[in-house]
């Protein structure tokens, strides 16, 4: 058996992001000469198992035993630990869910190897084989190199860093390993889901920032059919919050603040207590009137108009889209 | 003794009594040795201004006067009458030929109703033009004492709906002191009916004289009660002098002591007009020396006040000036300072007099009975109570000393320790990374102070115009100002701290005393001398509170500066700026620091410039509500303070308003914005006006 | 019942900045505090400790001056603290950060729940407290909030990103929490300055736990060859003079190139 391929091994207790990391699986895997492996824990159709190759698995490792059920921590390292002694893998790829990470933490303590947390990027070298990953560095504010020594690399990935790519036709072989599972000493008590309606702003993944700029009340419609289009939510600065009334709550310094993916600001004008609220997003769009208003500079895109004009041509063109 | 001298030395006995007991209310719990030491001597020291005080303050009631004309003089009159006519009483009791064989001790007590034995005892031959006089003089008094009660009527009658002014209570409450005056002119009628008083010695008691025509007419025997009426009256003067204390008449002690509390406050604390720079509660140096931290801080409760705190709430007499000046209340806030002072003088009488006589009341806690905290938190200690007081009480120490209680126990909401946690770790109350505050200066001609060590003057930029790129334009125009007039000036950089005003007015003064100490350090290891400000409470903080912890620096805000600059012909303003512009005085430059003038001078001096004033102007300039860390948090309230603000001045007719302190700005232009009229009134720093009007 | 809350000194990276040149990341002067997750593990801490009458102790490993940044966290209801010190200059790897910690705790004895941040404000690795429940061989909660003890177990709920997980461990046992775990109670000045008299300890790493350089150093195989610093400025676009079709044309590209639109 020394001839037995190695591996990248992919794990993900999410489906999107497992489809992410297969993906980039295949990629390491047909640039590299070694195969893409998918570790599944949980209960499958023997179809959708097929359906991973599509994603980028060349096989499929499915271990079953009723200690993993809601993917319990103890036993999934265990298992994932067993299937790891029981194959040749080179990369052990873990998805950046909240019970990935915790996985990836213990197997780097179980399996003995360092984990890189947050990796961009894997690339393997064609001659030495070495693997050199990019991960994030303070929290975002760099990207750090590694040059991986140790047998075994042992990453966690964010969810969202690859792109998935479903390639039509491409199955994958689906094999059966039996894990050695000790009993948890953690055990469920009770799940209870989320509601996704009613969100707090703070999970918001898009937001309608709506400042003093906006006149009326009756704007407001406008306004959040935007949002709608968006799958966002409302928010607004402190003055249309605590003088006007509109809403509730503001986001500022002395409340609530959001990092939402995409925020776009309407007639805000930019002062510093209210972009302390917002400065957390991805991406500032602003949309104003006033040239000299502060927030042009610290937005990323801003559209120099009236907002009465842009945001029914912006909502128009969202749905156009859909 | 007669009837009425006997109710009178009871009336008099029991307000000393009385007296002493509601004076010892002050000094309840307090170190009274300690209170003797300290200040006996500097009232001593100061006798002179003291006695000048109480001449004008006391007797003619100069400061009331400036505030109410009518009832003010009214009331001058009143007291000087009664002084005179007083002493006039006791001088004919001692030598009343009526009252031979009384000796000179119960003449004393004789001396009210004087006029009853002369009247009864006088015939033509002996009567003398003194005599008369003191006839006249008797019945004037009544005069000048109707008058003024008069005034006090049409108050009642005058007063707008929540206007806080003298009521049908007050009047009704000192039913004695009327029944006193009543009775008096009835006595004396009835004592000219009795004793048949020829009209030649009668008339000088006109009043008296008058009412007998009267009741002669009417055929009323009045004659037959004129004993009964100076008994009346007698008892009428004794229960109203008894009741002194304990009534609306306890300010005729109070008020005399509370000039005596003024005089003890140092002109020279802080260089400011008395009572406006905030005492330090406590030494927090000696506080770690001592390893003692189980002092009370802050108070809830009255015994927690000082003595002087206390005199103050005595003396007030619920004047309402406070309440008509303050920004607070006319937003519709939870605050008027008269009702809180009335609050605490009542808690404070009620308290200790039920547990003086034993039985003590359940609950000693002030926060949520008698203010709660929304009152706590609504004051933007903008001074306009304590500018407005006729008698300088300085009410915003109340609410200083709640606010520390709240603090030390912990009790903040969210958006407070927000705010006192980013100035703790972050140095600005925006929570901004220290780094980046020096990032206004980077594309401009700053010297950091590592870079210029000789600089003659420190520019201490403040956070709002390092932080918020509104205020950034106020610190890049000064700069480009201090440039073009050739100053030596350096920035701290991302070294500088904050002020801390924000801390110690919230109520922090631990840590507000911590975080200054070490500022003082970081400005004496730069040799630093000199310091020019934009902002009026760094301008404040720094020249007048600092020095409680030996921190002296040479303070200069940024308008006298340019003035002066200006003056030197440092400065070449050609370029006009063509508008009618108003300025709005910030309450920590003005109120807090009487600058007035330098501002106006600066913009006076720009060509093209017309300098307006608004309603509310220098010292009874209104409050934008930025102060007192009312901007970090919400308060409930019917209106916003700077938008009553902006409202006057929209309606000014004017191009542009004027302000020297970013918080100002930053509030005028906010409510400008909610208004939608942010275009129609720019908001501009007289740095930018100056800085438009150079090359 | 003791408790051990492990916080970390660490840098605050909001006062990092890259260097637009060199891109590289300044590490000069940048200040050190107990991050604002570690304030939540002292509270969760503190909570449990109130509530079951117990004895908490913090734990962290780090520079000698670390003690100068425990002046608030030490009136936040802690006992006693030990600061174990880094022999070298910066935090080797989680791994070895991990083996301290562990032996630490070994020497503490007799713990019934450790507390740990989900991750650290600067190192963001979301590593040490799985890795520590790995090392110590106990039972762990992630992501808890509302812990309680009952009996010799500990219950809590796992705040997850579809659910509320409730779980039940046995004791002694590993937990850790994420920034909206709780509200952290904030000392006053006061507080902390009674707070002086607690007890510091400072453990050295060989002489006190007998972990060698060696051994940290063969523990932390794996460093960075370099970090690049990623300039997250604003773009500061702006799309002036078009009509509004066209600018929202232009905005959409944008958008699409920054992947942001996802939404529903």
């Amino acid at each position: 058996m020394s001839e037995q391929k190695q591996q990248v091994l992919v794990f993900s207790e999410n489906q999107s992001a497992l489809q992410e990391l297969l993906s980039k699986g295949r990629e390491i895997a047909s640039n590299s000469g070694i195969e893409c492996v998918a570790i599944v824990l949980d209960k499958r159709e023997k179809e959708e198992l097929n359906q991973l190759g599509g994603w980028g698995a060349n096989k499929v490792v499915v271990v079953e035993d009723p200690y993993l059920e809601n993917f319990n921590a103890e036993a999934c390292t265990d298992a994932i630990a067993s299937v790891v002694s029981q194959l040749t893998p080179k990369m052990l790829i873990i998805g950046g869910t909240k019970r990935d990470m915790e996985l990836a933490a213990r197997l780097s303590g179980r399996l003995n190897v360092p984990c890189i947390s947050h990796c961009t990027d894997f690339t393997v070298d064609k001659d030495s084989g070495q693997v050199e990953v990019k991960a994030m560095a303070y929290s975002g504010l760099g990207v750090a190199t590694y040059h991986c020594k140790s047998p075994l690399v042992l990453g966690n990935v964010e969810p969202g860093t690859f792109k998935e790519e479903a390639i039509e036709g491409d199955s994958a072989e689906v094999i059966e390993l039996k894990a050695e599972i000790k009993a948890p000493r953690v055990s469920t008590v009770q799940i209870q889901a989320k509601i996704v309606q009613g969100e707090k702003i703070e999970n918001a993944t898009t937001v309608v920032d709506i400042g003093s700029g906006v006149r009326e009340k009756a704007d407001l419609d406008m306004m959040a059919n935007l949002a709608g289009l968006l799958g966002g939510q409302m928010a607004c600065s402190r003055p249309v919050s605590a003088d006007r009334e509109w809403f509730p709550h503001f986001l500022g310094i002395s409340s609530k603040k959001v990092s939402p993916e995409l925020c776009i600001s309407i007639g805000v004008s930019g002062a510093i207590q209210h972009m302390v609220g917002i400065r957390g997003s991805k991406v500032i769009v602003a949309i104003n009137s006033d040239e000299d208003a502060a927030i042009f500079s610290q937005a990323d895109y801003g559209i120099l108009g009236d907002l009465y004009e842009i945001i029914p041509a912006l909502s128009e063109a969202i749905s156009g889209n859909r | 003794m007669e009837l009425f001298g006997v109710f009178f030395l009871i009336g008099l006995i029991s307000f000393v009594l009385l007296c002493a007991l509601r004076i010892s209310f002050w000094f309840k719990g307090q170190d009274i040795k300690g209170i003797q030491q300290k200040a006996l001597p500097i009232i001593w020291n100061r006798k002179g201004q003291l006695f000048k005080e109480l001449f004008s303050e006391a007797l003619t009631v100069k400061k009331y006067r400036k505030k109410d004309r009518i009832n003010g003089s009214f009331k001058a009159a009143f007291v000087m009458a009664f002084l005179a006519i007083s002493i006039l009483y006791q001088i004919k009791a001692q030598f009343a030929p009526q009252l031979e064989g009384i000796n000179w001790f119960l003449r004393i007590f004789y001396a009210p109703f004087v006029d009853f034995l002369v009247l009864a005892n006088t015939n033509v031959e002996n009567f003398t033009v003194l005599d008369a006089f003191y006839g006249l003089a008797s019945d004037t008094f009544a005069v000048i004492v109707l008058s003024f009660d008069l005034t006090l009527l049409i108050k009642v009658f005058t007063r707008k709906p929540g206007q806080f002014k003298v009521n049908w209570k007050i009047i009704f409450t000192t039913y004695h002191y009327h029944l006193f005056i009543f009775s008096r002119y009835l006595a004396e009628a009835s004592t000219i009916m009795a004793f048949d008083v020829p009209t030649g010695i009668a008339q000088y008691w006109y009043l008296g004289f008058g009412l007998a025509q009267v009741m002669v007419y009417l055929n009323i025997p009045l004659e037959a009660f004129h004993y009964v009426l100076w008994s009346i009256n007698g008892l009428a003067l004794g229960l109203m002098i008894a009741s002194i204390p304990f009534s609306q008449l306890w300010h005729i002690v109070s008020a005399p002591a509370n000039i005596l509390r003024r005089c003890l406050l140092d002109p020279k604390d802080g260089g400011l007009p008395r009572g406006r720079s905030l005492t330090k509660p406590f030494d927090l140096m000696e506080m770690i020396e001592s390893e003692n931290f189980d002092i009370e801080i802050g108070a809830n409760e009255i015994e927690k006040f000082d003595w002087k705190q206390r005199i103050s709430l005595d003396a007030c007499m619920k004047c309402g000036a406070c309440q008509d000046a303050c920004p607070a209340y006319a937003a519709g806030r939870d605050l008027s300072p008269t009702l809180m002072t009335q609050a605490l003088q009542a808690k404070m009488k009620t308290q200790f007099l039920k547990e003086f006589l034993k039985r003590p009341e359940d609950s000693k806690e002030l926060i949520g009975n008698t203010v709660t905290e929304d009152t706590i938190w609504s004051c933007t200690t903008c001074a306009a109570c304590i500018q407005a007081c006729p008698i300088d009480n300085v009410h915003t120490e109340y609410l200083m000393d709640f606010r520390r209680h709240l603090i030390a126990n912990n009790q903040m909401d969210k958006q407070k320790v927000n705010v006192i946690t980013a100035i703790a770790d972050k140095a600005n109350p925006y929570g901004l990374p220290k780094i980046d505050r020096a990032a206004w200066a980077k594309d401009l001609t700053v010297p950091t102070v590592a870079d210029n060590p000789e600089s003659d003057y420190l520019y201490w930029v403040g956070c709002a115009s390092s932080y918020d790129t509104r205020n950034q334009k106020i610190a890049k125009s000064l700069v480009k100002i201090l440039n073009k007039a050739g100053v030596n000036f350096s920035i701290l950089g991302k070294e500088e701290p904050c002020c801390g005003e924000t801390v110690r007015r919230i109520g922090d003064e631990a840590r507000y005393q911590e975080m200054v100490m070490e500022n003082i350090e970081v400005l004496n290891a730069y040799k630093v001398k000199k310091i020019i400000v934009n902002c009026p409470h760094c301008y404040n903080t720094i020249k007048n509170e600092y020095p409680q912890l030996g921190g002296n620096f040479e303070v200069i805000h940024h308008s006298t500066l340019i003035q002066d600059l200006i003056q030197q012909n440092r400065l070449e303003l050609s370029n006009e700026v063509k508008q009618t512009i108003a300025y709005h005085d910030p309450c920590y430059l003005g109120r807090y620091n009487g600058e007035y003038e330098a501002p106006r001078e600066v913009l006076t001096s720009i060509p093209g410039s017309k300098l307006v004033e608004l309603g509310r102007t220098k010292e009874k300039s209104f409050c934008c509500g930025g102060g007192g860390g009312n901007s970090w948090y919400e308060i409930p309230e019917r209106e916003s303070i700077s938008g009553i603000r902006v409202t006057e001045a929209l309606e000014a007719n004017i191009d542009t308003l004027s302000v020297s302190c970013p918080y100002c700005i930053s509030m005028l232009e906010d409510s400008l914005k909610v208004k939608g009229v942010e275009k129609k009134l720019p908001v501009k720093d007289i740095a930018e006006l100056v800085a438009q009007s150079i090359n | 019942m003791k408790i051990i809350a492990c916080v970390k000194y660490s840098l605050d990276v909001s006062e990092m900045r890259v260097d637009p040149s060199s891109k590289k990341i300044g590490l000069d002067g940048v200040p050190k505090r107990l991050g604002e997750i570690d304030k939540v593990v002292l509270e969760e801490a503190a909570r449990l400790k109130e509530e079951n009458d117990g004895s908490l102790f913090l734990l962290t490993y780090g520079p000698d001056n670390t003690k100068d940044g425990l002046k608030e966290a030490m009136a936040m209801a802690v006992d006693e603290a030990v600061v174990v010190v880094n022999p070298f200059e910066d935090t080797l790897s989680t791994r070895s950060t991990v083996e301290v910690l562990a032996k630490a705790i070994e020497k503490i004895g007799d713990v019934d729940v450790i507390v740990c941040g989900e991750t650290s404000d600067d190192g963001y690795s979301f590593q040490v407290g799985p890795m520590l429940a790995e090392r110590l061989n106990m039972p762990q909660v992630t992501y808890a909030k509302n812990l309680k003890i009952d009996a010799d177990h500990l219950i809590a709920d796992r705040d997850l990103e579809e659910c509320m997980e409730t779980v039940k461990a046995s004791l002694p046992a590993v937990v850790t929490v994420t920034e909206l775990s709780n509200e952290p109670r904030r000392p006053t000045m006061l507080d902390a300055l009674k707070a002086k008299k607690k007890k510091i300890d400072l453990w050295q790493t060989e002489a006190d736990l007998g972990i060698s350089n060696a051994q940290l150093e063969e523990l932390s195989p794996l460093r960075a060859t370099d970090i690049e610093g990623i300039e997250v400025k604003r773009k500061q676009v702006l799309i002036n003079g078009k009509n509004a079709g066209e600018a929202i044309k232009e905005l959409m590209n944008y958008l699409a190139e920054e992947n942001v639109m996802g939404g529903q």
